[in-house]
């Protein structure tokens, strides 16, 4: 049963609300987590029954096994991403469990670090391509700002190509996103590269408007997402 | 053809049987519930930390959702089973 077949399955049965879906996700996590010392009932070590997942528990030999906790946790996050978006009420210790879903899964969240120079200015430190659509802009922002930063420093890598790339339309979309949502944005890397007059152009004015920075170091985009503080 | 003289006030009886139906829903979320929570101590050791052995979680977790409350969940997950071991 694929994710929607599965979604579907959950929303025709009347019996699952929010709380009841939770619980369910729980189990699949539990079946999905080698819990060590559950073989051997009572040998468990205190405080070992926590609700959610370790990500040490995931051993093991059996590759039948290994696959089938493995659909178990991905059942669990989809459930989960699935309580998320319907309910009304943010949960902390949900969104945790998410995290800690997909750090197992290898699907981790976008890591931010707060730099403080003055201001707080997020720096995303996820290795990989963090933005590669225009939600994926939006999840950073509100990352970012749920820190408390609403200066963001990225890194050319992890931008996904296709941003370089005028023709797809991407660059503006995004960022049009962050002056939107008045998000300051650095972008490090070596952008000579990029050929075309376009692009540099694009580049040049972007940087003269001031709120999204095309920069070659570190040191650089927390100079300009620092300046502003002085206007 | 046959009629029937409804003396009743029908739309008093069918907000009723409505209100029927929201308290089975209800009941049937807490049932559910129940199980669930159920299952989690029974299978899982809940806080006493005596939890079946590995190999039979799956099963258990599987034949006591199915039975009592009609839920797939191995065809949820798309699971091939764990073989049992013969310990």
């Amino acid at each position: 049963m694929d994710d929607a077949q599965a979604i579907k399955y959950l929303k025709d049965r009347k019996d699952l609300n929010i709380r009841n879906l939770e619980d369910l996700a729980l189990i699949l996590e539990k079946l999905g987590t080698a819990e060590p010392g559950a073989a051997e009932p009572g040998t468990a070590e205190p405080g070992t029954a926590e609700q959610g997942i370790k990500e040490s528990q995931m051993a093991a030999p059996d590759p039948q096994l290994a696959e089938t906790r493995l659909l178990s946790l991905k059942k669990a996050l989809l459930i989960l991403a699935h309580c998320r978006d319907t309910d009304r009420t943010y949960s902390f210790e949900r969104e945790n469990r998410i995290g800690a879903l997909k750090s197992v899964l290898e699907e981790p969240d976008v890591v931010i670090e707060i730099i403080t120079e003055g201001m707080r200015i997020a720096e995303v430190k996820s290795a990989g391509t963090v933005i590669g659509q225009t939600q994926d802009a939006l999840d950073l922002m509100a990352n970012a700002d749920y820190l408390g930063a609403r200066k963001i420093m990225i890194r050319e890598e992890q931008m996904d190509p296709a941003f370089f790339d005028l023709k797809t339309g991407m660059a503006g979309e995004i960022l049009q996103k962050f002056t939107t949502y008045r998000v300051e944005l650095a972008i490090i890397g070596d952008f000579s590269k990029y050929p075309g007059k376009s692009i540099r152009d694009f580049i040049f004015e972007s940087n003269r408007y001031g709120k999204i920075n095309f920069v070659s170091s570190r040191e650089e985009a927390i100079k300009k997402l620092t300046k502003k503080l002085t206007k | 053809m046959r009629q029937t003289n409804n003396v009743y006030n029908v739309p008093f009886l069918l907000s009723l049987r409505i209100m029927e139906q929201k308290d089975y829903i209800l009941r049937e979320i807490e049932k559910l519930g129940m199980l669930l929570r159920a299952i989690v101590t029974r299978v899982f050791g809940g806080n006493a930390n005596n939890a079946l052995p590995e190999e039979k979680q799956f099963e258990e977790v599987t034949s006591a959702l199915l039975e009592n409350a009609d839920f797939d969940l191995k065809h949820l997950s798309g699971w091939m089973m764990p073989r049992r071991s013969n310990t």
